[in-house]
């Protein structure tokens, strides 16, 4: 009855062991299965380091549902003027350039110019203009002479305006800025009720009051991800500018491996941060596999000097879900082919019982051959 | 043979060693003038540089769009121009709905941006509507299906039972541009809806211009339409009801 017992018993362990290694390398294959379709790192993406994700395309006709009415263009040249190189003035002083727009439409059109300030908005990118008068700190707009004022343009024509910018002597040493905005001066009337369309298009102008400038520009907040298992990993951090005038600083950030081997080097755009404020900025590090524990250090250098700022923080990369999906599947093969292999030993090998019976069997005198006795 | 036609025969010879010698000495000459030809123009072309600049430029175009077109997913019934959106009879059972082309193309590396206000919400003969005023004399800005609609937040507006008037942006062609919004955007406020949209900032509110759409790089040829969408309240005053709304393009700072 024991024996019977222990085989059952060890039946029953064998049956266990089976299940155990048969989950164990279900659950690797699952978690391999979730990992290479939903957290691998997505085809598709780009190859290089990016910072911004941008795009050029080719310029295509508009849907072909809609007919197009007339159209209005207009061509400001150029964008941005003052910026690079900087025009500086010293208080006092009168300086004089060109700009210039261009009638871009197939018909004429009466071209007004103005100049406004502008604030920009809570990202620190798009300028606001300002249309009411203002007299802050950094504005610019009031101390700028155009002329003409008003061209008539025929289609595909080009003005030139005179900008004179008168800087006051007591103007504040620092970046001043105001946008040159062309707009086409049409009158719309009888056109029932709706709208009446104002387009604009613009120069920014930047302009440096020379004298005693703070220039000074501080990080905050570097930061990628404490433990990634694939990447591009993210990072972001903010740049304060403390300064009396805007910075374009130059910024790169470094990937340094545990043993402080330099792995990679993400440059950055250059972007313009308006004085006494602050931007942030995102990217990726573009890596899809990683071992270990990282260290980034972010350098940024801003103004004629070549300042220098540098921040550092670590992140993990280590794609520990596979790992632990490929040690499963390992110790869960290996438990299958051990506890496969043991099973075919024991049904292989004769239990006691069979064995004692076997040994019973061969002691017991034949009974054939037992001489018979007469009675 | 005879002596004399051994003597032709030399004759024929040397001439036509002759000629020989001349063809090849002609070759050569040719070739060498050729060879010196061609080594004078390498010398005067490596002298010859040719320069040429490319202005920093920004374009800004609008078109109009009959109506009749298929755009942010609705039948424009009304036409419109560059500089005009006219909303026609406005009805207060039914949506008015126009649309306009924008094109912008830039070689500035930072990109661009369009920003837009209105001057005012439409007032009776373009008169004054103080604040966010919504009386007879005034179509007020739409505020969408959940009321929350701004000039900063998006709402689904599908029912012309949510009176007033609003825009959406249709960037179908998918030339480039990054809409703030889109009329089929299916988050947040206009999660389940069929036309999400936003009111224009209003400069009579102090309302500053709000960004519609941009690129962080050079950009050529990026289109986007904008759909205006409007719908009397039911007590509205008889009239013509206007407003200016202005677009800006700029360079990125």
């Amino acid at each position: 009855m024991n024996q019977q017992n222990m085989k059952q018993k060890n039946k029953n362990n064998y049956t266990l062991l089976f299940i155990l290694g048969f989950c164990v390398t279900a659950l690797g294959l699952i978690i391999l299965f979730q990992l290479i379709f939903f957290a691998s790192p997505k085809p598709g993406k780009p190859t290089t380091n990016t910072f911004i994700p941008t795009s050029i395309t080719t310029p295509t006709t508009p849907g072909t549902s809609s007919e197009l009415l007339d159209t209005v263009s207009l061509t400001a040249i150029p964008p941005r003027f003052g910026d690079n190189p900087i025009l500086k003035a010293k208080p006092g002083e009168q300086l004089q350039f060109k700009l210039r727009v261009r009638n871009t439409s197939e018909v004429p059109l009466i071209v007004k110019t103005t100049a406004t300030d502008f604030i920009l908005d809570q990202t620190g990118r798009i300028p606001i203009p300002i249309d009411a008068e203002v007299n802050n700190r950094w504005s610019l707009a009031s101390w700028l002479t155009m002329g003409p004022t008003q061209n008539t343009l025929p289609p595909k024509a080009t003005a030139d305006i005179a900008v004179t910018i008168s800087v006051p002597s007591d103007a504040l040493p620092g970046g001043h800025y105001a946008i040159v905005l062309h707009q086409p001066d049409i009158q719309a009337t009888n056109f029932g009720s709706g709208s009446a369309i104002t387009q604009r298009v613009g120069t920014l102008l930047y302009l440096v009051v020379e004298g005693t400038i703070t220039k000074a520009a501080y990080i905050h907040n570097f930061h990628f991800p404490r433990f990634t298992e694939f990447g591009p990993v993210p990072f972001s951090f903010t740049v304060e500018n403390a300064s009396d005038i805007h910075l374009n600083p130059q910024t790169k950030i470094e990937i340094y491996s545990l043993f402080n081997k330099k792995l990679d080097t993400i440059e950055l755009d250059s972007e313009n941060i308006f004085p006494l404020s602050e931007k942030e900025f995102q990217g990726a590090w573009i890596r899809d596999w990683g071992w270990g524990l990282y260290k980034a250090k972010l350098i940024m250098s801003y103004g004629s000097s070549d300042s220098i700022v540098i921040a550092s923080t670590s992140f993990w990369l280590f794609p520990l879900r596979l790992c632990l999906a490929i040690l499963a599947l390992v110790l869960g093969l290996l438990l299958l082919f051990a506890t496969f292999k043991r099973y075919s030993q024991y049904k292989d090998t004769p239990s006691k019982e069979s064995l004692n019976q076997n040994t019973a069997l061969a002691e017991q005198p034949n009974s054939s051959n037992q001489p018979k006795t007469n009675v | 043979m005879s002596k004399y036609t051994v003597y032709t025969t030399q004759k024929k010879l040397v001439v036509a060693g002759i000629l020989l010698s001349c063809i090849i000495f002609g070759s050569l000459f040719t070739t060498i003038q050729a060879t010196s030809y061609t080594n004078d123009l390498d010398e005067v072309s490596k002298t010859v540089q040719i320069t040429a600049s490319v202005a920093p430029q920004i374009t800004f175009l609008i078109s109009g769009v009959t109506s009749g077109s298929t755009i942010c997913n609705t039948t424009t019934n009304a036409s419109t121009s560059a500089f005009i959106v006219p909303l026609s009879q406005l009805s207060d059972t039914s949506f008015t709905n126009a649309a306009q082309l924008f094109t912008i193309s830039t070689n500035d590396p930072k990109g661009y941006v369009v920003t837009a206000k209105q001057s005012d919400q439409l007032g009776r003969d373009a008169g004054s509507c103080i604040g966010d005023y919504s009386g007879s004399d005034c179509i007020p800005d739409a505020t969408g299906n959940n009321s929350l609609m701004s000039h900063t937040i998006s709402d689904s507006w599908d029912s012309p039972l949510y009176k007033g008037f609003g825009f959406s942006l249709d960037n179908s062609s998918r030339t480039g541009p990054t809409p703030e919004f889109e009329f089929n955007l299916d988050t947040g406020y206009c999660s389940g809806g069929t036309f999400c949209a936003r009111q224009f900032a209003d400069a009579e509110d102090l309302e500053y211009s709000h960004p519609l759409f941009s690129s962080t790089s050079i950009s050529t040829n990026h289109n986007l339409f904008v759909c205006y969408r409007a719908v009397t309240p039911e007590n509205q005053a008889q009239g013509t009801y206007r407003n200016t709304i202005i677009y800006t393009a700029t360079t990125i700072f």
